[in-house]
């Protein structure tokens, strides 16, 4: 005999097996199972953001990262069997708006100062901190990359995302991943370069 | 090692999110699913974060402004707390009612039968015998009874009372029993504790006699442990509506579903279901869980 909580049990037993894409298919029309994607991948975006910008800041960026990605899940592209890549490339734009809140910031305060702000201090907290708390010599190596190398440079190389995921998570075609890592590395080659001989 | 490699290995070490943080995040997140789609969609940015505080902010009163029972009676006369539950054993069977006086200094409820005895059928609508006073049978036959197993679940309202209803607190606590109470010297897995754990709080829970403080804070915990799964809405046996989280066992052969009052966050019951014995899904549900004056007294 089937009752209506077994059949729930049933249901929801089925979608703990089931690829995010079923899950998120499903969270349509029952939003509370995006929960699931939650449990499955809340702690992966937030050391992302951690590592990126710290983690008092990566709680705000990840809790954001989620709820935005509840608000838009009817976006996500159900082909993609894992909604990874795809939290991923929501996060990376949360550092990119934080990003551009700070450097308006730092812009109001470099007309205050008869001394502007020097080029480098344009760079966002984000990206300062992310460079920062990867120590020094990684730090002069990211301080030199845009944001957009620094994107790919670090989903490939701290997320271990494929390039086809970089793609997908930055909704850029595949050959400007390749691009953008190439300068990516071939900046940061010279920079540990030059601070190994230092 | 190639430049990508170096990179690779400079990559910082961070701390993993706290629990707070991700019951906070998730009950943020169950929220707005609880939202009208319009709504929802509308929202952005700051709304995001005024969600998640709210979120926070709801839990944090609910801890520190939700009085025990006993704050709502006036003096200091209360001896007992009163506990009246239900367990039905499938969707369309009766509810079979109970009530039991525990002392405020006991994990063991008082030997004492009502004068005035319950009409069974007060909440299902259906004939039932009740249960003897004080001797509730809340697991299907064969199975272990949760509550003759060992603290804390023998532990009485004091007891409940002095525990940390900081979460974090409460959720270390709970984890060293849980790891505790498996056997000795078996390979203790993070997902037998992650188990033991959650069915543990079940227990405390269904005992029904922990103040509402530790209830909203065991509430939390149970949302930090891995592997459970929200059910939005639930009901409990008696129709009532809520949050439910669940979780698959292992060590019993069923899967257990927690259903809280997404308000006040009560603890309203447990629903089960069974693997092997299709049909069979018990509830239990707690109909009354109150700071009483003197034995019998029900309000």
């Amino acid at each position: 005999m089937s009752t209506p909580q077994v059949e729930a049990r049933d249901r929801l037993s089925v979608l703990t097996a089931a690829a995010d894409a079923e899950v998120i298919r499903q969270s349509l029309t029952r939003p509370e199972l995006f929960a699931l994607v939650y449990d499955r991948h809340a702690i992966t975006v937030h050391r992302f953001l951690a590592r990126r910008v710290g983690g008092q800041l990566a709680d705000d960026l990840a809790a954001q990262t989620m709820l935005a990605a509840f608000d838009s899940r009817k976006r996500f592209d159900l082909a993609q069997e894992s909604a990874l890549p795809w939290l991923y490339g929501i996060a990376t734009n949360m550092l990119r708006r934080q990003a551009r809140a700070e450097s308006r910031h730092l812009r109001a305060l470099s007309k205050l100062d008869p001394h502007p702000l020097e080029q480098r201090h344009d760079d966002t907290v984000a990206d300062r901190v992310s460079a920062e708390s990867a120590g020094r010599e990684l730090a002069i190596g990211l301080a030199r990359l845009n944001p957009q190398e620094r994107d790919v440079l670090l989903l490939v190389a701290w997320e271990s995302l494929s390039y086809e995921e970089v793609s997908h998570a930055l909704d850029i075609p595949i050959g400007t991943v390749r691009s953008r890592l190439h300068r990516a590395r071939t900046k940061m080659r010279t920079a540990l370069l030059e601070v190994s001989d230092d | 090692m190639t430049d990508l490699d170096r990179v690779t290995s400079l990559r910082p070490a961070v701390d993993d999110p706290t629990p707070e943080w991700l019951a906070a995040t998730r009950t943020a997140l169950l929220e707005r699913a609880a939202e009208p789609p319009r709504r929802a969609v509308r929202r952005r940015g700051r709304g995001s974060l005024t969600a998640l505080a709210a979120g926070i902010a709801v839990f944090a009163v609910v801890a520190l402004v939700m009085p025990a029972s006993s704050q709502l009676i006036a003096g200091s006369r209360v001896q007992y707390v009163y506990v009246k539950e239900g367990f039905s054993t499938g969707k369309d069977s009766a509810l079979s009612v109970n009530e039991v006086w525990y002392p405020l200094d006991s994990g063991t409820p008082a030997d004492f039968t009502p004068k005035i005895t319950l009409a069974c059928d007060d909440t299902s609508g259906k004939k039932s015998p009740c249960w003897p006073s004080g001797t509730p049978t809340l697991v299907a036959p064969g199975q272990q009874d949760l509550h003759s197993t060992t603290a804390p679940l023998d532990w009485s309202y004091q007891q409940f009372k002095q525990l940390p209803t900081d979460s974090q607190q409460l959720r270390a606590r709970f984890y060293d029993l849980a790891r505790s109470q498996l056997p000795a010297g078996s390979q203790k897995s993070e997902e037998d504790v992650n188990e033991q754990a959650f069915l543990l709080i079940g227990g405390v829970l269904k005992k029904a006699v922990a103040p509402q403080e530790t209830v909203s804070a065991l509430q939390q915990v149970l949302l930090t442990i891995p592997g459970v799964v929200i059910e939005q809405p639930a009901k409990d046996a008696t129709g009532r509506a809520g949050i439910g989280i669940g979780r698959h066992t292992t060590t019993y052969p069923y899967d257990s579903t927690l259903v809280f009052d997404p308000g006040t966050h009560r603890f309203l019951g447990e629903n089960q279901v069974y693997w092997q014995r299709p049909g069979y899904t018990p509830s239990y549900v707690v109909l009354s869980s109150v700071l009483v004056d003197r034995l019998g007294d029900r309000a």
